[in-house]
């Protein structure tokens, strides 16, 4: 599939669940509604970007999800006065373990996986530690008035974060030694090693910035909600919805593949059928099948394209072997 | 290859080392841990996880890391035989939930190994989907279960839980058919290198969907003993359940990357954990405690694992 084919047919995905609930359903295109949309954007937005740059560099943080609802634990009990002191405790946070999985996966060449997904275990424990197995409540409601304050109307503190953050990852791709570093070993490690890319720089780069976005979110999050919720999912309620927007919007499974623009685009679509499926009424089983058949399809078409492109440069090979 | 086997020898050895050590200072420092009555909830505390991780074990020696669906099957696993049992009977019941358990994992096997999708993202988007059809099926409710299952949780001659039993006698199987059968040969080989297994003649699709279907299948055997436990079926059973799994894994130091893993070591990994836990609570500390204390030992077991391929590779 060409490059425009892609977005045709993503943009059509998204122009068209839009219309559908806008008839569909009830006061989806009212102001309320685009300020409930802008809040659940600005969740999903920050992580899927914030697993999209691991997924660019070839790796994958399952752990963001834990990050992001232990953050929010520690962002409240930090920050009991102040917002600020608050979501800098919970990104602190998600900076350490960042940290620590950068470490493991970079200088201790593990497979950011297994690295992650014990991760996952370890901050999960923590978070139910922390908060004795139920959750963590926020007594100064003026903080979570703050954190939830319309801004024009539609916005709020946290979606502008989420959008600037999107942005900034965006510039830095396109524009920084680093972000280019990132992309090269994504696509390929040993190409990126001979041009004298650092692959632990790399690494620790992708996975403190995944932490940092799962810290942050997680203690807005936990502001706006005035609570945090002991999380023994593991954290992948927030990590589905994530993974499929960044995959809808073109990242590949594979690494070297995907645009910030791209998880913009994802982000909002999965934004819209959460919200849109529930202004429709669906029920809680409706939810669950379409998230996860959305990303089953594209899992299965990401494949399949791969496997086209292996006979494609299979063939090619075999024409120049034979060549005149 | 010396080097790299007996790196490997001396990593399992100085598990099993530390395994011994707790179950040593455990009986002899902590009052009423080697009660007998103690053991034998101990016994039934770690074969609910055990037998899934038993199964997880497949999938990960075949070199497809782990699963993350094992929840969602036993949610649905759990609601399945309660729902079946009341017509059917005890083991028609349990034999259609494992079944069901193993078409589930058959799905998974046949997406990750003929359609090679990514086996993680391939697992989580099956995990929504089977939770979907969980909730349509149960309707948002609990099943109860329509006869007396209370012979699943009682003891086999007054001794030993029933599915202790079957934990023990699930790792004896696992280990004949991974150490001596040609399955396992075919197993392993797919785990350490898909590529030069297919060439070699190994049915490498194949092998991938049934350990899917194996683990898939131990994962809902699991869920119906939770349902016999509790009497019903919910779909909030296997909440967490991947990770009590994977971290049993993590522990035991399965190598993740395919191809080797010791079926006696997860058997210790599930038995270290639960003792762990178990200690922590003769002692009074909660439930959240017991998931911190195996956070802690997860990431150890994490660094430990590192620093100790990092020796490895430096050798070689």
């Amino acid at each position: 599939m060409s490059r425009r084919i892609r977005w045709g047919v993503r943009l059509a995905l998204l122009v068209g669940l839009f219309a559908y609930f806008a008839i569909a359903g009830r006061a989806f295109l009212s102001t309320g509604n685009l300020y409930t949309l802008g809040e659940g954007f600005a969740m999903i937005g920050i992580i899927a970007i914030g697993v999209a740059v691991t997924m660019l560099a070839g790796e994958f943080d399952l752990s963001i999800g834990a990050i992001a609802s232990t953050g929010g634990m520690i962002a409240l009990m930090a920050g009991e006065d102040s917002t600020w002191v608050g979501v800098a405790a919970g990104a602190a946070f998600g900076v350490t373990v960042g940290l620590l999985n950068g470490v493991l996966v970079g200088y201790l060449r593990m497979q950011s996986m297994v690295v992650t997904v014990g991760m996952l275990v370890a901050v999960s424990g923590l978070g139910a530690e922390l908060t004795d197995g139920s959750g963590e409540p926020l007594d100064n409601f003026d903080l979570s008035a703050g954190v939830v304050e319309a801004i024009g109307e539609v916005f709020s503190i946290r979606s502008l974060t989420t959008l600037a953050v999107i942005g900034v990852v965006g510039l830095v791709l396109t524009w920084t030694r680093i972000g280019r570093d990132v992309r090269a070993v994504g696509s390929d490690r040993r190409a990126a090693a001979v041009n004298g890319v650092s692959e632990p720089r790399v690494m620790i780069t992708v996975f403190v910035f995944s932490g940092l976005c799962g810290g942050v979110g997680g203690s807005l999050l936990a502001y706006s909600l005035a609570y945090a919720q002991a999380d023994f999912s593991g954290g992948l309620n927030i990590l589905l919805p994530a993974v499929t927007a960044a995959v809808i919007g073109g990242v590949g499974l594979a690494g070297g593949v995907g645009t910030a623009r791209g998880v913009f685009f994802g982000s909002v679509t999965m934004t819209v059928l959460s919200n849109g499926l529930g202004s429709v009424a669906a029920s809680a089983a409706v939810i669950s099948l379409s998230t996860g058949g959305l990303l089953l399809l594209i899992v299965f078409l990401d494949a399949q394209e791969k496997a086209l492109g292996r006979r494609l440069s299979e063939r090619r090979l075999l024409r120049t072997r034979a060549g005149p | 290859m010396t080097a790299r086997l007996s790196g490997v020898d001396v990593q399992s050895l100085v598990f099993r080392g530390v395994v011994l050590a707790v179950a040593v200072i455990g009986s002899i420092a902590v009052d009423g841990f080697a009660d007998v009555d103690n053991l034998r909830a101990l016994l039934s505390s770690i074969a609910i996880v055990g037998i899934v991780a038993l199964g997880l074990v497949f999938v990960t020696i075949s070199g497809n890391l782990f699963i993350l669906s094992i929840g969602a099957t036993m949610a649905v696993s759990s609601v399945i035989f309660a729902a079946l049992v009341g017509d059917l009977g005890i083991v028609p019941a349990l034999v259609a939930t494992i079944g069901a358990g193993a078409v589930i994992g058959l799905v998974q096997g046949v997406i990750v190994g003929r359609f090679s999708g990514d086996p993680i993202i391939t697992t989580i988007a099956v995990g929504s989907v089977i939770l979907g059809f969980g909730q349509v099926f149960a309707g948002g409710d609990t099943i109860r279960a329509g006869r007396d299952v209370s012979v699943l949780r009682s003891d086999v001659l007054d001794v030993i839980p029933i599915e202790g039993l079957v934990f023990i006698v699930m790792a004896v199987v696992a280990y004949v058919l991974l150490t001596w059968s040609r399955f396992g040969a075919f197993v392993r080989l797919t785990g350490e290198n898909r590529e030069a297994a297919r060439i070699a003649g190994v049915p490498v699709v194949g092998c991938t969907i049934v350990c899917y279907a194996i683990a898939a299948a131990a994962a809902a055997l699991a869920a119906a003993f939770l349902s016999a436990r509790a009497g019903q079926g919910r779909l909030d059973v296997g909440i967490g359940m991947d990770f009590d799994a994977i971290a049993v894994l993590l522990v035991a130091g399965v190598a993740v990357t395919g191809g080797r893993g010791s079926v006696v070591n997860v058997a210790l990994g599930a038995l270290f954990i639960g003792m762990v836990a178990n200690i922590l609570a003769v002692l009074g500390e909660d439930y959240a405690t017991q998931l911190f204390a195996r956070g802690i030992i997860v990431l150890l077991a994490l660094i430990a694992a590192g620093v100790a391929g990092r020796l490895r590779k430096d050798q070689s």
